[in-house]
């Protein structure tokens, strides 16, 4: 279609150029034409003034003699009358005097002295023959006898404008028009030129551009056909909602379907989830395999000229579990290095209730009812506490799979009082700032977000017992500053992490405490927080080692 | 705090001040004398003043220096100073320390039973007293 918009165009502009050429010629030609004409009209009309008033002289000087010598010829002057009256007629009404502009106001005189001059002839021959010379001169002379005047002012007239006349032929005489309608001519046959090769030009670039969209077409074919035969969801959305494209994989999945508009249950959690910041992991509800988790990315592209995001979903369901299960495992070695710490915890208000409850019995077989209730409040106190150790280490025992959105100050003093009792048996302190104008909310599992962190803090404390830095220095410093990412800052003054194992850190079996740990916990913090779309890295500084979290706030 | 007028005297030592109150009334009413401290630095300056302590009860994990130090720190006493039995007390299984790798007479776990208690150091004491003499 558009090859043949093309020709047409440069067929048209072709026939165009052409018309101009051939135009421009024919006007030269009119105008040589005209010029000639107007040159003959001239000389033809001058001719004929010229000859009126050579007829009019001769009739005058007819009836001038037969008037003054008496001796005249009637029948010639009748002759001359009426050859000037032919002229007159001539000059009044042929095409020759049309453009003779200043005969016009004469034409009505010149018409009544023809037909006056006519009305006389039509006397000849039966009342001219009964007139003598001398009568048909006077007769005639009375006829003519006003036009002498009117006759010299047609030849003054008639001078004035073949003078003007003259000049203008003189003026296009003297002017050669072949240079300007050559001029005319180059210019038409460059504009011409120059068209086609524009024309040109815009065929190359349309072939260019046709060459292009079909190589997009083949491409965006190839595309779908690759698409088609992954096993992996694809969707492509576009920006009103509707579905531009989605593979066989999604159809079953998902059971969307191509050129689908109503609205996509999914798209608010895929948007999300893919988008900077966003976790990447979506659990969905499949019609052929139930809940699974999978990995997805969407990418802005341009789908047959519209604006359209690719969404692909992996099912990662296998690694999602893996995962899973290796931050299960994270939190269960978190449990068992706290085992000793809430053991103690536990057995701590244990021991008291004991002896108080003892001490109790004694005093009741004594009568001392008032002291044995002391002892029994004492009982009750220890038994709240106990109940509150218990309810901290449940939330860290008992596996919590359920996201939502938490506090992260309540989180930290969740892990400070699971490990307060280690930290103070090392003689460590932990001290936090919050620099936050309103509470730190961020959305994940709380539970592991707290295996992270405390994980972090057991660290700091083997660090410094393992270093054998006693002497009450050891300080744990958390600081939380809210911004548009949660940051939280573990910093301590255990000397630091070796450099040599600094880069592999997070990897799993890689630690610094032989004989102690796995070497499992920095690696599963790191998934814990990465599972939240945060991250955790680590660093030395001058007196200990810094382990900075960073985590999207919570809408 | 000092008991009325008994035999012998206890130093219990722990950080937690509750369990510290009742066992110190439990071996009062078993006819002790007590003397109560919370932090290894307190159980320290008793025992630097001379006050003859018996025996000494502590916790292993404590704040400022652990119920082992402490007892590493009774042994550097004079004899005439040194409490006659060293009894340390936890409240985690350890199963590393005992009392032969530490230098307690007796390590006991909590919660324990304080009679069964006042009844092991009362017969160390007097095992102990036979080794001295």
């Amino acid at each position: 279609m558009l090859i043949k918009t093309s020709i047409l165009w440069y067929v048209a502009v072709t026939a165009l150029g052409m018309m101009m050429i051939v135009s421009t010629v024919w006007v030269y030609q009119s105008y040589l034409s005209q010029r000639n004409e107007l040159d003959l009209t001239v000389r033809t009309s001058s001719w004929i003034i010229f000859q009126t008033a050579l007829e009019f002289n001769t009739l005058d000087a007819a009836i001038s003699a037969c008037i003054q010598n008496k001796i005249c010829d009637g029948e010639k002057v009748l002759l001359r009358a009426e050859i000037f009256a032919s002229r007159l007629d001539v000059l009044a009404n042929s095409s020759e005097t049309d453009m003779l502009t200043f005969i016009g106001p004469y034409r009505a005189a010149l018409n009544e002295t023809y037909r006056n001059l006519s009305a006389a002839f039509r006397l000849y021959p039966s009342e001219m023959a009964e007139l003598k010379g001398g009568e048909i001169s006077a007769a005639v002379a009375n006829e003519i006898g006003g036009f002498r005047v009117t006759l010299q002012q047609i030849l003054r007239d008639a001078t004035i404008y073949n003078s003007d006349i003259e000049q203008r032929a003189t003026l296009l005489s003297t002017t050669d028009p072949a240079i300007p309608f050559a001029g005319l001519w180059a210019s038409a046959v460059a504009l011409i030129l120059s068209l086609v090769v524009q024309v040109k030009r815009s065929r190359r670039v349309l072939s260019e551009v046709q060459s292009l969209r079909r190589d997009d077409y083949d491409r965006q074919r190839s595309t779908i056909n690759l698409l088609d035969t992954l096993r992996s969801p694809i969707i492509v959305v576009l920006a009103d909602g509707t579905i531009a494209y989605c593979n066989s994989a999604a159809e079953k999945a998902f059971g969307v379907s191509q050129g689908q508009q109503e609205p996509f249950p999914l798209l608010p959690d895929l948007v999300t989830a893919s988008a900077p910041g966003g976790s990447g992991v979506i659990s969905i509800e499949t019609l052929t395999k139930g809940r699974r988790s999978f990995q997805c990315s969407g990418n802005t592209f341009a789908w047959s000229g519209a604006s359209a995001t690719l969404y692909a979903l992996n099912d990662n369901s296998l690694e999602r579990d893996a995962q899973l299960a290796a931050i299960e495992t994270g939190r269960l070695i978190v449990l068992g290095e706290l085992s000793s710490s809430i053991a103690h915890e536990l057995n701590q208000p244990l021991s008291t209730i004991k002896m108080a409850s003892l001490n109790a019995r004694m005093l009741l077989a004594k009568g001392a009812a008032d002291a044995a209730n002391q002892k029994l409040n004492r009982i009750d106190d220890q038994v709240d506490r106990a109940a509150r150790i218990i309810s901290n280490i449940r939330k860290l025992a008992l596996p919590n799979k359920a996201e939502g959105i938490f506090n992260v100050r309540k989180s930290i003093d969740t892990c400070i009082s699971l490990v307060g009792q280690q930290f103070a048996v090392a003689n460590m302190r932990i001290h936090t700032d919050f620099f936050c104008a309103t509470e730190p909310l961020v959305a994940g599992n709380s539970t592991l977000f707290e295996v992270a962190v405390t994980n972090l803090l057991l660290n700091a404390r083997d660090a410094f017992v393992g270093r054998s830095l006693t002497g009450g220095d050891g300080v744990v410093r958390i600081s939380v500053e809210c911004g548009e990412r949660l940051v939280i800052v573990v910093r301590d003054n255990a000397g630091g992490i070796e450099p040599a194992i600094l880069p592999s850190l997070f990897e799993s079996f890689a630690t610094t405490k032989l004989g102690v740990g796995m070497g499992l916990g920095l690696s599963i913090s790191r998934r814990s927080i990465e599972d939240m779309g945060g991250s955790l890295v680590a660093a030395n500084e001058s007196e200990g080692a810094v382990f900075t979290i960073e985590v999207p706030v919570a809408a | 705090m000092i008991g009325g007028k008994p035999a012998e005297t206890v130093l219990i030592c722990d950080d937690e001040i509750d369990l510290v109150t009742e066992l110190g009334d439990l071996f009062v009413a078993f006819g002790w004398g007590t003397v109560t401290s919370h932090t290894y630095h307190e159980a320290v300056a008793v025992l630097t003043e001379g006050m003859p302590v018996s025996c000494l009860l502590t916790d292993r994990a404590m704040p400022g220096g652990s119920g082992d130090d402490l007892i590493a720190f009774a042994l550097s006493l004079p004899v005439q100073q040194r409490p006659k039995v060293l009894v340390l007390m936890t409240g985690v299984p350890d199963l590393r320390a005992n009392s032969s790798e530490a230098l307690a007479d007796l390590i006991v776990e909590k919660p324990f039973d304080p009679a069964w208690l006042q009844e092991r150091i009362t017969h160390l004491l007097h095992r102990n007293h036979r080794v001295d003499e």
